[in-house]
C-alpha cells in the first residue's frame, strides 16, 4: 500500500518503511523447519521528511521499536521496502549497509546501560569516527569538544569517565555520539524515559534545539505521549504491530480519530487534580493480546470499546480523512463505502 | 476523611542513614507526616528524594548498610521501632501491606500464585487451607484477575505484567492492612494498564477504608489518586499540601519547577519546556543550606548557608523555603 504524503506537493521523503513486515522466530525449529512466529511488523508504511520529527507511540509489543530498527537495517523485512534517501536499502549490505548506517544514528533509553563504564567520554564520542575512519587522532579530539559544546557539556567532560555524570549528563554524551558523524537521521528510542521530570525537559529542549541548528531529523520512539506533543510534528500510533493512526500533532491530540488513540491520551494522567478527577476516561479492559496469535478483523477489537460485527471480521485498512491523516477503523471508514470507493489493497 | 481515632501511620522526624565508602550518607534528613484510614498521601520526589528509603524504614526492610537513626514511626499508636524482629515481621504483611515497582521480583517465581496468596492468608488469618483457597480465588476476582481458579496454580512467570501487578494487590490485600505503601505501582506498566490500576488500588482503598501512601513520581497520578501530597527533595519535605492546593497555589520554588518542567496534555504548547537546571544531588554530596539552592531561580545568600524548615505558610499547607515565592517566572 503506498500511502500519500500529507503536504500537497510532497518532497521526497528522506526515510521510508513501504509495506514492510518483520517476523522473528520465537520458539525452536521443529522438524519441518517451522515454529511459532511473532510478526512484529505488519505491513507498516511510513515516511520521515527532511527537518521534521515524526513521533512513533504505543505500549509495549506495538513494534515501535522494531520499526526504527528496520529503518537503520538491524534487521531485514520479510516483506516490503526500506527507502532511504531514494534508494532502496532493503536487502543491502556490506559496505552499502555500512554507508546506509552511518547516515542514521541512535539514542538510546538507557543512559546507564549505552555508555561503556571503562570509557573516557573522548573516547566514547568518537568511537563512531574511528569506527568509519574519519580525521586524525587530532580532529577527532577537535571534533569531540565541538560536540560536547554542542550538547552543553563542559569541555573538561571529555576526560572523565561516565559514572562522574547524572543520568541527564550522560543522555547528552549519548546524544554527542550520535552526533558525531553528521547523521541525517536520529532514532530516538524512548531517549528521556528512565530520566526525572526536571531533567527530562532538559534533554526535550536539547534535541529540539539541535534540529533548529543543525537541521535534523528525527524519529522518536515513545510511549510518552505528553512528551511527543511536545516534540513531534507528525505522530504515528502503533498498535500490535500495525500503524492505527497517523496524524499531524495538533489534529492527533486536539481530535484523536482511532479508539485506540481516543483511550491512550484519556490513560495518561494529567496533573492537575481538578482535571484528572473529572475527566471522562476510555479505561479499556484487558491486555493487549499476544502479537503470536493475534485476533482476527481489527486487532483492537478484543478491547474497542466500539467494536461491531465488521470489526471482529474484516481488517481495516489505513485509509486518508478529508484532513489528510491516516485512521484504520471500521467506524471511521464505514465498510459499505469501501466497497464501492477505496480500492483493496 | 480525618477521624477521631487517630492517624493510622505516623512518621515522626525520621531520619536514615547509609554507611558508604565515603562515611555516613543521609538518605532521609528528619521527615515528619501521618496519614488517617482511608486518605491517601502522595510522596513526590525523583530519584535520590528519599522516597523509597521512607518506605523501606518504615517496613523496617533496609539493605544492611541502612540504619533508622532517629525519630519514630508508629502504627495505630503502636511503636514499630521498638519491636522485636519476629513481631515486626507479624506486622509486615498483616497490618502494613506493600506493593513494588516491579512485581517480577517482589513476587516469589518459584511459588504458585495461589501458594502465595493463601500463605498470607494462613500465617496472618489463621485460615485452614481449604478457606484460604476459596479467600484467594475471591481476592484474584476483586482484583480483577480473570478465569481466578485456573491463575491459583500458575507461577508468576506465566503472567503479563499488568496481571501480575494484579496479583501483587491481591497478595497485599490479603491479610487486610489498614496502611498500604504502595511503591511506584504503576511505573512498569503500559499506560492503559496503569489506568485499570489505579483504578483497582482508589476501589480497594475506598472499600477498605485503608490508609495508603503512593510514592511515585508522576505528578499526574498524584493528581488523580491523593488527598494530600508531600513533596520530597534530598531527603527533605520540602513542601506538603492538600493535593489541590499543592497544584494550584504551589509554594516551594522546587513543586513549582516540576509542575512547569512536567510536560503535559492539556494547556498551551510551549516552546521549550521549562527545565529546572542541575540535576538532583546525589545523598553523598547534599548542597549546604536549602539543598534546592543551586538550583533554585529564587536563591539569595541565606539560602547557602542555613537550612528552611518547614513551615506552615497557610492553613494545612507547609513549604520550606526562605523566599516569599508568589508567582512562577
Amino acid at each position: 500500500m503506498k500511502v500519500k504524503s500529507l503536504s500537497a506537493v510532497p518532497p521526497a521523503p528522506l526515510a521510508s518503511l513501504d509495506a514492510v513486515s518483520v517476523e522473528f522466530r520465537v520458539s525452536a525449529r521443529d522438524w519441518r523447519g517451522g515454529g511459532a512466529r511473532l510478526r512484529a511488523l505488519d505491513a507498516v508504511t511510513f515516511d520521515i521528511h527532511n527537518g521534521e520529527t515524526l513521533a512513533l507511540v504505543g505500549e509495549s509489543g506495538s513494534g515501535k521499536t522494531t520499526a526504527g530498527r528496520t529503518l537503520i537495517r538491524l534487521y531485514r523485512p520479510q516483506s516490503g521496502r526500506v527507502i532511504f534517501d531514494g534508494r532502496d536499502v532493503t536487502s543491502a549490505a556490506g559496505a552499502d549497509l555500512r554507508r546506509h548506517r552511518r547516515r542514521i544514528q541512535m539514542v538510546f533509553q538507557d543512559p546507564y546501560a549505552s555508555l561503556n563504564p571503562r570509557m573516557k567520554v573522548e573516547d566514547i564520542v568518537a568511537e563512531p569516527l574511528r569506527s568509519y575512519g574519519v580525521g586524525t587522532r587530532r580532529e577527532r579530539r577537535e571534533r569531540v569538544h565541538e560536540l560536547l559544546d554542542l550538547v552543553g557539556l563542559p569541555a573538561d567532560a571529555a576526560g572523565r569517565f561516565p559514572h562522574a555524570f547524572s543520568g541527564g549528563q550522560r543522555q547528552r554524551i549519548g546524544v554527542a555520539r550520535a552526533l558525531a558523524l553528521g547523521p541525517d537521521l536520529l532514532i530516538a528510542d524512548e531517549p528521556v524515559s528512565a530520566l526525572d521530570v526536571s531533567i527530562q525537559a532538559q534533554i526535550v529542549n536539547l534535541l529540539k534545539d539541535l534540529q533548529d541548528r543543525l537541521g535534523l531529523t528525527l524519529l522518536f520512539i515513545a510511549h510518552d505521549l505528553a512528551v511527543v506533543r511536545n516534540i513531534a510534528h507528525r505522530v504515528a500510533v502503533m498498535y500490535l504491530g500495525q500503524i492505527v493512526e497517523l496524524a499531524a500533532r495538533d489534529a492527533l491530540f486536539e481530535q484523536p480519530l482511532h479508539p485506540y488513540t481516543q483511550s491512550l491520551l484519556s490513560a495518561v494522567p494529567i496533573p492537575n487534580p481538578d482535571l484528572e478527577r473529572t475527566r471522562e476516561r476510555v479505561v479499556l479492559a484487558g491486555e493487549v493480546p499476544s502479537p503470536i496469535s493475534p485476533p482476527n478483523g481489527c486487532r483492537f477489537h478484543t478491547r474497542c470499546p466500539f467494536a461491531m460485527a465488521d470489526c471482529r471480521a474484516v481488517e481495516p485498512q489505513l485509509r486518508p480523512q478529508p484532513d489528510g491523516r491516516l485512521v484504520a477503523c471500521h467506524l471511521v471508514n464505514p465498510l459499505a463505502n469501501e466497497q464501492n470507493g477505496g480500492g483493496p489493497r | 476523611m480525618t477521624r477521631e481515632t487517630g492517624p493510622a501511620l505516623s512518621v515522626t522526624d525520621l531520619e536514615t542513614a547509609f554507611a558508604t565508602d565515603r562515611g555516613s550518607a543521609h538518605a532521609v534528613r528528619g521527615i515528619s507526616f501521618s496519614v488517617q484510614p482511608g486518605e491517601t498521601l502522595g510522596l513526590v520526589g525523583e530519584s535520590g528524594s528519599g522516597k523509597s528509603v521512607t518506605a523501606l524504614s518504615i517496613l523496617r526492610l533496609l539493605p544492611p548498610n541502612g540504619r533508622i537513626v532517629g525519630g519514630a514511626i508508629a502504627i495505630a499508636g503502636l511503636d514499630l521501632l521498638s519491636l522485636s524482629q519476629k513481631a515486626m515481621r507479624r506486622i509486615r504483611g498483616q497490618r502494613i501491606g506493600m506493593v513494588f515497582q516491579d512485581s517480577m521480583t517482589s513476587l516469589n517465581p518459584v511459588l504458585t500464585v495461589g501458594r502465595q496468596i493463601t500463605e498470607a492468608l494462613e500465617a496472618h488469618r489463621r485460615m485452614t487451607h481449604g478457606d484460604a483457597r476459596r479467600r484467594a480465588a475471591e481476592l484474584l476476582e476483586e482484583v480483577g484477575v480473570p478465569e481466578p481458579a485456573r491463575r491459583l496454580s500458575q507461577y508468576p512467570h506465566q503472567l503479563s505484567g499488568g496481571l501480575r501487578q494484579r496479583v501483587a494487590v491481591a497478595v497485599a490485600l490479603a491479610p487486610g492492612p489498614e496502611v498500604l505503601l504502595a511503591d511506584e505501582p504503576t511505573t512498569a506498566l503500559d499506560v492503559t494498564i496503569q489506568a485499570q490500576l489505579l483504578e483497582l488500588l482508589k476501589r480497594e482503598q475506598e472499600s477498605r477504608e485503608m490508609a495508603v501512601v503512593l510514592i511515585t513520581h508522576d505528578l499526574g497520578v498524584v493528581a488523580g489518586m491523593a488527598d494530600r501530597v508531600a513533596v520530597m527533595y534530598a531527603g527533605r519535605i520540602v513542601e506538603h499540601a492538600a493535593t489541590r492546593r499543592l497544584f494550584t497555589v504551589p509554594r516551594h520554588p522546587y513543586t513549582l519547577g516540576l509542575l512547569d518542567a512536567v510536560p503535559r496534555l492539556d494547556g498551551p504548547l510551549r516552546q521549550r519546556l521549562a527545565a529546572i537546571p542541575g540535576a538532583p544531588p546525589p545523598i553523598s554530596e547534599v548542597p549546604s543550606g536549602c539543598p534546592f539552592h543551586p538550583r533554585c531561580p529564587f536563591a539569595f545568600e541565606r539560602c547557602e548557608a542555613d537550612e528552611p524548615e518547614l513551615k506552615e505558610t497557610a492553613e494545612r499547607h507547609a513549604a520550606a523555603c526562605w523566599a516569599e515565592v508568589r508567582e512562577p517566572v
